[in-house]
Formats: C-alpha cells, sequence, structure tokens
C-alpha cells in the first residue's frame, strides 16, 4: 500500500506533494511554517480513507444505510483549517495498491470526492485503520485528569480531547511504565471513586508524586511513551472495530441486514500516529532517548504494525535518526532501536514547500541546514570587534 | 568556456559582445580551491588546502577551465543583469565533468542555501537557452549544480560547531540532494561542506 498526497494553497501551505509517505516520516522547518498544518491534513484524510473503508465494507456487506455524510466543513473546523482555507485550497490523498488499484479522496472547491457509492473500496483492498494524533496540548493531560470531572462540559479543543481519550484507553490498559529515559515510573491508580490517578516514581523509588506536579518535561513526554506503548502492543482492533459496527448497525436497525463479506482477522490494520513535537521540555540527551523509545514502540517491539509522522524543532533528534539508521544496517540495536533507512523520510517545511533532506548517495539524513543557528551564532560572535561594533561582511 | 560565454551566450539574448578579460582559469592542478574573494570581488584558485572555499580533487590532472560566471552577468548590460540571479563559477574539464556552483562563506549563514538553491536554478534556466551550451552539455555525462559552503571558524575552547558539523567530517564527497526542478532538466543537485571535496 501506498500513500500519496498532494495540498494546494491551505494556511502557510502552497504547493506540497509526497509522493509515498515513509513508514517515518519527520517534518521539521520554523514556526509557523506548516508542519503542524501538513501533519493535520495527512491525519485528516487518512481518517476520511478510514471511514471510507467501514463505509466500503458496510455497504458490501448489505447493509444499505449509509453510516457517513462526509461534511469535510466540519472536519476542517476540528483542524483549525476554517481561517486557512481559500477558494483554490485542494487536496489530494491517494492509497495505491499493487496492479495499480488506487483511491483517492479529493478537496477541492469546498467538494470532498472520491467517497461516493461509485467509488467503494474493493473486498481485497479493505483495511481497518486507527489514527492517532498526539497534540502539543498533552501537557494539560495531567491537570485535566484530576479536575476534568468537576469540568462537566469544558471543551478544550479537538485535538486536546482526541489526546486525552487515547491516553485514557491506554490507561485502561496499561497501569504501570517504565519510562527508562527518564529514569522514572509511571503508575495507574484507582480512587475510592473509581477515578483514576496518576503517579510518577523515580526508579530508585525515592520520591512518587502524582504527574500533574511533575516536571513539564515529563508531563508532555508520559502521554507519548504511554500511547504509543498501548498502541503499540494491547490496541484491540477487533474491538474498537467491532465497537464501531455495533453502534452503527444498531442505531440503524441494520443489524439483520448485515452480511459480513469479509471476517475482521482478514482485513489489513495499520495504526497511524502523529506527534506534534515530542521533545518538548525535555533535555537533549533526554530527547535522543524518547525517540529511541517511540522507534523501539513502533518499529521493533510492536505487535501492531504502525506509522509513525512527527513535527520537531530539535536537531539533535534528526541527528540521532542518522545514528538509528546506521544501528539498523549493523544490525545492532541503540537502546532498543534502530530504523531502516529505507522507511524514513525527513523534510524540511519552508515557503509553503518542502524540502526533502535524505542523501540519495549516502544512507543518512543531511542534518547541515540545521546546525546554521550554531554556526550564525559564532559568526555572528566572530563579527563583532572587542570593542562591541559589528565587522562588516 | 570562454567563447560560448563572451560569443555563443550574448548573440543569443542579443547582447552586446562582451569584452571582459580574465573570464576563466584554467588548471590541472590535482587539488586545488576556490575563493569567491569579497573584498577584490573576483574569483581565486589556490593550491594550499583552506586556503579557498570549494575544494576540487583532480586526480588525473586533467585541463580544468574555471569561467567566472558571476563575473561575466555583471559585465552585461544593466537591463539583462537586473534581478537575474546568477551562480559564481562554471567549471568544465575536457572529460565528463560540467559543474555550476556557487560558493559561500560568509556571515549569516541562515537562508544562503536557499539563495544559493535558487541561483543555481536560474543559472543554470538562463545557460539551457543557448544552443551552444545545450550542445556542451549534451557532451557531458556528470553535469552537477553544486552549492559549496565553507565551514565556519568558532572561538577558542568553543567546540559546538564543530560537534554540530561532524557530518562532513564523516562523508567526504559531498551530498547528492533531491532538487526536482533541477533534475528536470538532467543536472543533479550536490552540496558541499566544510572538507567535502568534488571529485573531478
Amino acid at each position: 500500500m501506498k500513500e500519496s498526497i498532494h495540498i494546494k494553497n491551505l494556511g502557510p501551505i502552497k504547493d506540497i506533494f509526497i509522493d509515498d509517505i515513509k513508514p517515518l516520516t519527520v517534518l521539521i522547518g520554523e514556526s509557523g511554517s506548516g508542519k503542524s498544518t501538513l501533519m493535520k491534513a495527512i491525519a485528516l484524510f487518512r481518517w476520511l480513507y478510514k471511514m471510507h473503508n467501514i463505509h466500503s465494507y458496510l455497504k458490501t456487506s448489505n447493509v444499505s444505510k449509509s453510516l457517513f455524510n462526509f461534511n469535510i466543513n466540519a472536519y476542517f473546523k476540528n483542524c483549525g483549517f476554517e481561517e486557512y482555507l481559500k477558494n483554490d485550497t485542494e487536496i489530494s490523498y491517494t492509497v495505491e495498491f499493487s496492479n495499480s488499484r488506487r483511491y483517492t479522496l479529493h478537496f477541492a472547491q469546498s467538494e470532498l470526492t472520491g467517497t461516493s457509492n461509485k467509488n467503494l473500496i474493493e473486498t481485497q483492498d479493505l483495511c481497518y485503520n486507527k489514527i492517532s494524533f498526539i497534540s502539543e496540548t498533552r501537557n494539560i493531560i495531567p491537570l485535566w485528569s484530576e479536575r476534568g470531572a468537576s469540568l462537566s462540559g469544558g471543551y478544550l479543543g479537538f485535538y486536546f480531547h482526541e489526546v486525552y481519550n487515547d491516553f485514557d484507553l491506554a490507561s485502561e490498559n496499561i497501569k504501570a511504565l517504565n519510562i527508562n529515559y527518564l529514569n522514572l515510573k509511571l503508575s495507574v491508580e484507582k480512587d475510592h471513586q473509581s477515578i483514576k490517578k496518576y503517579f510518577i516514581q523515580d526508579l530508585d523509588k525515592e520520591y512518587k508524586l502524582t504527574l500533574k506536579n511533575s516536571s513539564s518535561g515529563t508531563q508532555n513526554a508520559i502521554p507519548v511513551s504511554l500511547i504509543a506503548e498501548h498502541f503499540s502492543k494491547y490496541f484491540d482492533f477487533e474491538e474498537a472495530f467491532n465497537r464501531t459496527l455495533l453502534n452503527f448497525l444498531s442505531k440503524t436497525d441494520s443489524l439483520r441486514d448485515f452480511k459480513p463479506v469479509k471476517n475482521l482477522g482478514e482485513i489489513k490494520k495499520k495504526l497511524f500516529i502523529h506527534i506534534e513535537e515530542p521533545e518538548l521540555s525535555l533535555y537533549p540527551d533526554a530527547q535522543c532517548e524518547l525517540i529511541n523509545d517511540l522507534i523501539s514502540k513502533c518499529f521493533v517491539s510492536n505487535k501492531n504494525t504502525i506509522d509513525l509522522m512527527f513535527s520537531t524543532h530539535s536537531p539533535y533528534i534528526i541527528n540521532h535518526l542518522n545514528l538509528l539508521i546506521k544501528a539498523h544496517d549493523c544490525n545492532k540495536l541503540i537502546d532498543g532501536a534502530k530504523i531502516e533507512f529505507e522507511k524514513i523520510a525527513v523534510y524540511l517545511v519552508e515557503d509553503g514547500k518542502i524540502e526533502d533532506l535524505v542523501v540519495e548517495n549516502q544512507r543518512i539524513i543531511n542534518t547541515n541546514a540545521l546546525s546554521d543557528t550554531i554556526n550564525n551564532i559564532y559568526d555572528k560572535y566572530n563579527q563583532l570587534d572587542k570593542d562591541g561594533r559589528l565587522i562588516e561582511e | 568556456m570562454e567563447d560560448l560565454l563572451k560569443n555563443d551566450f550574448t548573440a543569443y539574448y542579443d547582447l552586446p559582445v562582451c569584452d571582459e578579460p580574465n573570464l576563466t582559469i584554467q588548471t590541472n592542478e590535482p587539488y586545488f580551491e576556490i575563493e569567491d574573494n569579497a573584498l577584490i570581488k573576483d574569483i581565486a584558485l589556490h593550491t594550499k588546502i583552506g586556503a579557498g572555499m570549494a575544494r576540487f580533487s583532480n586526480p588525473k590532472s586533467a585541463p580544468v577551465t574555471v569561467a567566472k560566471y558571476e563575473k561575466f552577468i555583471t559585465s552585461l548590460p544593466n537591463f539583462f543583469q537586473r534581478s537575474r540571479k546568477r551562480c559564481d563559477i562554471i567549471v568544465c574539464d575536457n572529460g565528463n565533468n560540467l559543474i555550476l556552483g556557487e560558493i559561500k562563506d560568509s556571515p549569516n549563514i541562515k537562508g544562503r542555501r536557499k539563495e544559493a538553491k535558487k541561483q543555481l536554478y536560474e543559472s543554470l534556466i538562463t545557460l539551457l537557452a543557448v544552443p551552444q551550451f545545450i550542445e556542451l552539455t549534451n557532451l557531458k555525462t556528470i553535469k552537477r549544480c553544486c552549492y559549496f559552503n565553507k565551514r565556519p571558524i568558532s572561538p577558542a575552547g568553543i567546540t559546538a560547531t564543530t560537534a554540530f558539523n561532524r557530518l562532513p567530517e564523516i562523508f567526504k564527497d559531498g551530498f547528492k540532494m533531491n532538487f526536482p526542478a533541477i533534475e528536470e532538466n538532467n543536472f543533479e543537485y550536490w552540496e558541499y561542506s566544510g572538507n567535502q571535496t568534488l571529485t573531478l
């Protein structure tokens, strides 16, 4: 299965085309360059494609009622794209299978096409995907988990509640998790009212704190590791799929009509995890170790098939990926992590476009552009004379 | 190369024949570096390691011509050169190599790469309009647009710049990067930083 996306004129994005979205895709670029917009657009179209798969599955399983109305404007609103849409905004997302069977969802002139009954996905190509978006607002989770129950009706935005739901679900399955890169252990306990409480404890058992009182780096990193661990090893596709189907079939009274064209076991499954700046508030060493943890969970020790995409501002992380590529080439693990060169893409998002940083004649990522800041600092340092005057170029 | 620029290029663009002297440098040194000297506003060739900015290895000691493309464009009438991006050099040997080069060694690196890529691409397009340049490209198999960036110097005792620039120390050959607009014209885009050396 090959995914491609072409986005034109969406907020800061002018024209971005990714012909083959790799299992590990990393986006770097200045603030406001369009990294998050690109990642949110990809996540949205992956979700729409997932719903189109379920829609196709039901149609071919004799359920005549339609499950989705694909109200694209409501979805764009969730993504915060309302102010980004222009008359000439265009998004085209294509999934291609062997023998050139292609399915394209296309948005242009306020209309989404490719989801109608004429465009149903063939039974052999059906897949059931789970899309997770771990937003930068995840640092509110510890506070929300404690206070949320008393803030009935409170709404902190679509992406916060998405990541909170994934965190909540993950902590149903995982009651304790070692976070080695922070030398901490997370534990989930329930109080007498069955409300979950989150604690962190250092691995030497010298102290124990509630998560909301831990460092900002810890509060940002723990949701990332917990959700990744959950999707890597515990996420139950069957349960999630059946719940979606049963909800719909019972709501529409279609249970009797339902003649499954294929069992879930035969349908391809994949998880897509998107993370905004995994390194938030972490010291450089911990940033690299968090990436080891993520790569290990998504590509080495995983039971479920996962594609990972994240945005970052960290030159350490991009440089560290070169180590993990070499580790793979040498068949060596670095803290449990390695990554195949062919599975990785790193894009610099700039001026509404992307630049591919994968070096074509070596098995590395070109990180030179990320050294510009440090070079610039010392170039300016060298430019100042002893009296503090700027020496002209 | 000098004839191509002074006569064929100007004829194609309907410009007066260029009479600028010293537009090319000839060498057959097995190793040389090219400097874009901002003070004298000229290109200089050095054989001492570290004296220049763009490093070339010429193991067969082949005759090489270095054309000062920016100097050539600057010598043309204002209406033609205005807003026209130009790279610094064209390097051509008697074998398979044809190289367009942009050299940077100045403070405020940020944004220089972006500018260099634009200069290289627009120079290529300007040159490819000239039939005699197309003929020349047809004779060559190694056709590159290259961005050369000299590694900056940091104050004594500060290792951060060295640390952040270690990649070019590991890979000496330069990096071939994706640049579809250049590739569409049958050229490749390469980046050279620090000690990375282009072998002809």
